[in-house]
């Protein structure tokens, strides 16, 4: 009779040992491919969260050199405002960096300015401002002081412009800050194309398709010298909304207020235009992983154009990684621990019942012995009836272990969400002190729907892969139980056995 | 040449005291032999030393001229010699027709010969630990005869049965030297069962030796 038949039949004929196994097995199976999901979600879900929070690592030109900036003189003679003539950011800088750093998933170029902006060239009256500012004079500012004084105070009547190389890569949008709710994006080609807020939209009646006019504001003609006020005709192309709530003194620096438009839109009517339409402010890189934001910074920081006396310095946003990487790291350290906990407890109990089981076998080792059944045939059999009994349990643990890894996924999810909302308030002292206001509030803005908005959707479930490497690990220290527990009892001779068994 | 032969064979259970001192018999087939003595004097030991289930401090136990060793122990017990035992030892989660079976390639022979010892189609069938000890111990005589071993080593075969089954079995044992030719080696106390055999050898103070008949 071979050992297969004779598995066969103690695993059908012996019920009541088998199923005791069985439980045992599948018990220990079940919390393994139930923590090993876990923590393949958690893993993905670090991932997600880290990609759609975002963090960026921003190159700057370097304003701390002092031979980098110039006072120039006014049309009239008198001292202009002193201004940076150093190198700036282009496209050609970001190619180059990219090419020399492996992981970055894109960059996006950006410069700030201001603009006053009117829909009709007829009464040239200007856009209604978003109220948004919460100082007391900003009200005032718009209506009051600026009847009184018009060319000191048209600041405060003016709308913030960010020209980008590529919309749907700038900071706010890759930081769910804003989103894009209609139309497109914009990119650095386009002439005459502008993004605004759906509320300023809706405050003074605009929509897609329709036109606008950008002009300097009085300030900066006065300071060039320019007499005559140039409109530039530009089209709305994109509606984004908000995510998150802002403080601003006036309303004239809140993100409702800000346009979105090309450096070719600005060099077409603007007195601050750079000359080299491809020079901007500041340059933003993302990563495929956020997590490497920092030792990307560190190796860029190392490169010749960067350092205390280069031409660019480096700053890196990655606060709300930071924030969400404690729970998170928190759950994934407590699921491996699990997994071990698990497989060791499961393995020694198994071990135990295993040896227990096999040294109750002794009556019938000894038969088999005596009727000439080697050791290593009847080895064979007490392993292929464990790997039956493997096999049935882990089976059956793939669907409990859907169940229980579901539920238990999302009890604590709830717990890792409450954990990141705590810490929100709290900052991390590594962050980078380079970030100007609006970034920082526009990213911690953004923390407070995304992170926890994004951990909601975790989701839990049992790969092939997973199941596979359970059935192997499982079989495998099943294995090893039952050959550790067959030892003592094969280092007896066949006699010393039949003794026992009388 | 005989069919198994123990040459000078010595044996001690912890190295000191010896059990059996420089035995030397020869047995052949066609015979049946039967090996008595006081309890605890070695018989068991002895029939152990020649089913190769243990091997002996000194000597050494031949088949056609063979040492076991040289053999193998296990295939000595797989291909050579085949045991009946006091209690059975019958495989408690098989049936008679599987037990009977084990140390038999051909499954159609067994049924036979199970009903030719006596079992019914439905006895076959059912779990062996449902049997009486006679019908257990005929089960056992099957998987013995089965094997197509030339030697049967049978410890006590009457050990546990009545004396209408004792004497069903030496029926047996001696119709399987007959009609099969095999060699049967019998340790018992029954003076019936040594009755029935060729040769009687007395097993004293590790002496073995032959006994006129």
């Amino acid at each position: 009779m071979s050992s297969f038949r004779r598995a066969f039949l103690y695993v059908t004929r012996k019920r009541t040992k088998n199923i005791i196994l069985l439980f045992i097995i599948f018990i220990v199976a079940t919390l393994a491919l139930s923590a090993i999901a876990l923590r393949s979600a958690v893993e993905t879900a670090q991932l997600n969260v880290r990609q759609a929070l975002g963090g960026y690592f921003a190159v700057s030109p370097n304003t701390e050199d002092s031979s980098k900036w110039e006072t120039p003189l006014n049309a009239d003679g008198t001292s202009g405002e002193r201004r940076f003539i150093g190198e700036m950011p282009s496209t050609a800088l970001a190619e180059s960096i990219s090419s020399q750093i492996d992981g970055l998933s894109g960059f996006s170029l950006s410069s700030s300015y201001r603009a006053r902006i009117c829909k009709d060239l007829n009464d040239k009256e200007d856009l209604s401002l978003v109220p948004c500012g919460n100082g007391y004079v900003d009200a005032r500012m718009q209506s009051d002081i600026y009847q009184s004084s018009v060319e000191a105070n048209d600041y405060y009547i003016s709308f913030g412009l960010q020209t980008c190389t590529n919309s749907s890569l700038d900071y706010n949008f890759v930081g769910k800050a804003l989103s894009l709710i209609e139309g497109r994006h914009i990119d650095a080609s386009e002439t005459g194309v502008a993004i605004i807020s759906e509320e300023l939209a809706e405050r003074n009646g605009l929509t897609i398709g329709d036109t606008i006019y950008l002009r300097d504001l009085d300030s900066s003609l006065k300071t060039s010298g320019k007499t005559e006020v140039e409109y530039a005709p530009v089209s709305i192309v994109g509606l984004f909304e908000l995510h998150g709530t802002y403080e601003n003194e006036f309303s004239c620096d809140g993100i409702e207020n800000m346009i979105f438009t090309t450096q070719n839109t600005l060099k077409s009517y603007s007195v601050d235009s750079p000359n080299d339409s491809d020079s901007y402010e500041n340059l933003y890189f993302y990563a495929e992983d956020p997590v490497e934001l920092e030792s990307m910074a560190e190796t860029l920081s190392t490169f010749p154009q960067f350092g205390r006396d280069g031409d660019f310095t480096v700053s890196i946003n990655n606060r709300s990684i930071l924030l969400v990487e404690g729970p998170l790291t928190n759950i994934n350290q407590l699921i491996t621990i699990l997994i071990l906990l698990v497989l060791i407890v499961g393995v020694i109990i198994l071990w135990l019942v295993l040896s227990s089981q096999i040294k109750s076998r002794i009556h019938e080792t000894g038969i088999f012995l005596s009727i000439g059944i080697g050791k290593a045939n009847i080895l064979l059999q007490y392993i292929i009836e464990i790997t039956v009994i493997t096999l049935i349990a882990c089976t059956i643990a793939v669907f409990s272990s859907n169940i229980i890894s579901k539920t238990a996924g999302n009890l604590l999810l709830q717990d890792t969400i409450a954990s990141v909302t705590e810490e929100q308030d709290v900052l991390s002292p590594a962050i980078s002190q380079s970030l100007d206001d609006s970034e920082e509030q526009n990213t911690q803005n953004s923390n407070n729907t995304a992170s926890t908005s994004l951990l909601t959707e975790i989701s839990v479930s049992i790969q092939a892969s997973d199941v596979l490497l359970l059935f192997i690990a499982v079989l495998l220290l099943a294995w090893l139980a039952v050959f550790i527990a067959s030892i003592s009892l094969f280092r007896l001779k066949p006699r010393e056995i039949l003794s026992k068994m009388s | 040449m005989s069919l198994m032969e123990l040459s000078s064979v010595s044996y001690s259970y912890d190295g000191k005291k010896m059990v059996l001192t420089d035995i030397s018999a020869a047995f052949e087939e066609r015979k049946m032999y039967a090996i008595v003595g006081p309890s605890g004097c070695g018989k068991t030991t002895l029939l152990s030393l020649l089913g190769g289930l243990d091997t002996p401090s000194s000597g050494s136990v031949l088949f056609n001229g063979t040492d076991i060793k040289k053999i193998g122990l296990s295939a000595h017990r797989r291909d050579n010699v085949s045991f009946i035992f006091q209690n059975y030892n019958l495989i408690d989660y098989m049936t008679p027709l599987e037990n009977a079976s084990l140390s038999s390639a051909a499954k159609e022979s067994a049924l036979p010969m199970l009903t030719r010892l006596g079992l019914t189609q439905s006895e076959v069938k059912r779990n062996v630990l449902k049997l009486s000890g006679g019908q257990q111990q005929r089960v056992a005589i099957a998987r013995a005869l089965l094997a197509g071993t030339k030697v049967i080593l049978a410890d006590e075969p009457t050990g546990n049965v009545d004396d209408a089954m004792s004497e069903e079995i030496a029926g047996l044992l001696k119709e399987s030297v007959q009609e099969t030719g095999k060699c049967v080696i019998v340790v018992t106390h029954s003076t019936d069962l040594a009755a029935k055999a060729d040769t009687v050898f007395l097993l004293r103070n590790g002496i073995l030796q032959k006994q006129n008949m």
